[in-house]
């Protein structure tokens, strides 16, 4: 067990991890959140889990969990939640007039207008993207709550960025039915119930498309909330990083000559950039690139 | 646990300028046989902690940079294979490892922790030695 570790801590400094299960091809989070270690099964449909990453948001009972991995059975980027949602509810009440009743409906259909009724913790899985994408992935928060994600599109060779934007919410439509018979003789009743999530949205877009490049992605955000990769080019063999920090996603070359820039790893801080990566060839190396915005 | 540390010069490379006029200083922290499955975290120095991997001695390695010049240590030597690590340092300067460990035909993720690793206890770090839970 333990394939496609991601780690993140919370404000606490606890661990929360999120992996595949390597005999089950289940993806699994575990956390010792609570003081000891704790393991829960997220998503067990076909095979999944592998590229995981993960991010935290909040401490204690607000606490939510993000994230983003490949579903292998479906070549598509996946996404889970594990947090409070809220749950809003409208109601639909209908009378009808049975065989035997002429008296008056109360009204042929009434509306109690949307509100919101509860909230609710869940696990909640969604497809970000699909059509043979989603290795590699790499997702951070900003600090307006929105997901940015990088990963690679293996059926077209190119690397791709996703934003979600907006929080998950269960909408529920209950629909209420009421049928009489005789004067004030209520013969029955019937409630149908439609649940739907909603609340977020994806873009995603293809980021750089010169040659197979994409693979061993990694995203930073820097506190405007503005996007930094680091990722690997297939074709010429290099380390390249691209942003969108001076507005569009331009792409450069940062490291070249050989075969290096695979397992990359970046961060952003004070307006400088750090990758770590490693250098197959000419030196098989753990190597060090640092750039000052 | 296994753990020991050594001082790096890295080799550094010059400096490049990219089409996007972004000025790259490079450097090669420790070889031969090391770097896959690297994870990259920064601490409230703004100093560079990094997990990864030696496939030629079958080890978890950690290197950072918290003290001034980069070290380089074993975190864990039991591995018969290894990979995918994930790294983060929280603001007391504890440095945490997610990572996959492949030993006796099984195949673990393993949890490995130090609570000195923001250089000015970097001894303590490396004479402590990590904290390493399988889960």
């Amino acid at each position: 067990m333990g394939d496609y570790c991601s780690l993140a801590l919370d404000e606490g400094g606890k661990a929360h991890i999120s992996y595949q299960d390597e005999m089950l091809k289940d993806l699994k989070y575990a956390t010792n959140a609570s003081g000891s270690w704790v393991v829960k099964a997220v998503d067990t449909e076909g095979d999944v889990g592998t590229y995981t990453s993960i991010a935290v948001e909040g401490i204690g009972a607000g606490q939510k969990i993000h994230i983003t991995y490949r579903d292998e059975t479906n070549k598509a980027l996946k996404y889970a939640y594990y947090g409070k949602i809220d749950v809003y509810t409208t109601e639909i009440k209908h009378y009808e007039r049975g065989e035997n009743y002429e008296g008056d409906l109360p009204q042929d259909k009434i509306i109690v207008p949307r509100a919101k009724t509860e909230d609710k913790t869940i696990w909640f899985l969604n497809t970000f993207d699909s059509g043979g994408v989603g290795k590699y992935s790499s997702l951070k928060q900003d600090s307006f709550k929105n997901l940015h994600v990088a990963y690679y599109d293996d059926a077209f060779r190119n690397l791709k960025y996703a934003k979600k934007t907006g929080e998950v919410r269960e909408e529920v439509i209950k629909t209420h039915t009421y049928k009489y018979k005789g004067e004030n003789d209520e013969e029955w009743s019937e409630t149908n119930s439609e649940k739907s999530f909603e609340g977020i949205t994806i873009a995603h877009q293809t980021i750089d498309s010169d040659g197979n490049v994409g693979e061993y992605a990694s995203l930073a955000l820097d506190t405007a909330g503005k996007v930094h990769i680091a990722y690997f080019d297939a074709t010429k063999y290099n380390l390249k990083y691209i942003s969108n920090q001076s507005g569009p996603f331009i792409s450069s070359v940062v490291d070249s000559g050989g075969h290096t820039g695979i397992y990359t790893s970046i961060a952003v801080k004070n307006n400088k950039v750090y990758i770590s990566y490693h250098q197959y060839m000419p030196q098989d190396s753990l190597r060090f690139a640092q750039a000052e915005k | 646990m296994f753990f020991y540390g050594c001082q790096k010069t890295p080799s550094s490379d010059s400096l490049e300028s990219s089409k996007a006029n972004i000025s790259w200083h490079k450097s090669t922290i420790d070889l031969p046989g090391v770097g896959e499955f690297s994870s990259l975290a920064l601490d409230t120095n703004n100093k560079s902690h990094i997990s990864y991997f030696d496939k030629t001695n079958r080890n978890l390695k950690y290197a950072t940079n918290a003290s001034g010049s980069w070290v380089t240590t074993v975190v864990d030597s039991t591995l018969n294979e290894g990979g995918s690590t994930s790294i983060k340092v929280d603001p007391l300067g504890g440095v945490h490892i997610a990572y996959l460990s492949y030993a006796s035909g099984v195949r673990m993720l393993k949890y490995a922790f130090n609570n000195g690793g923001d250089g000015l206890s970097l001894l303590l770090m490396l004479l402590q030695g990590w904290g390493i839970t399988v889960l």
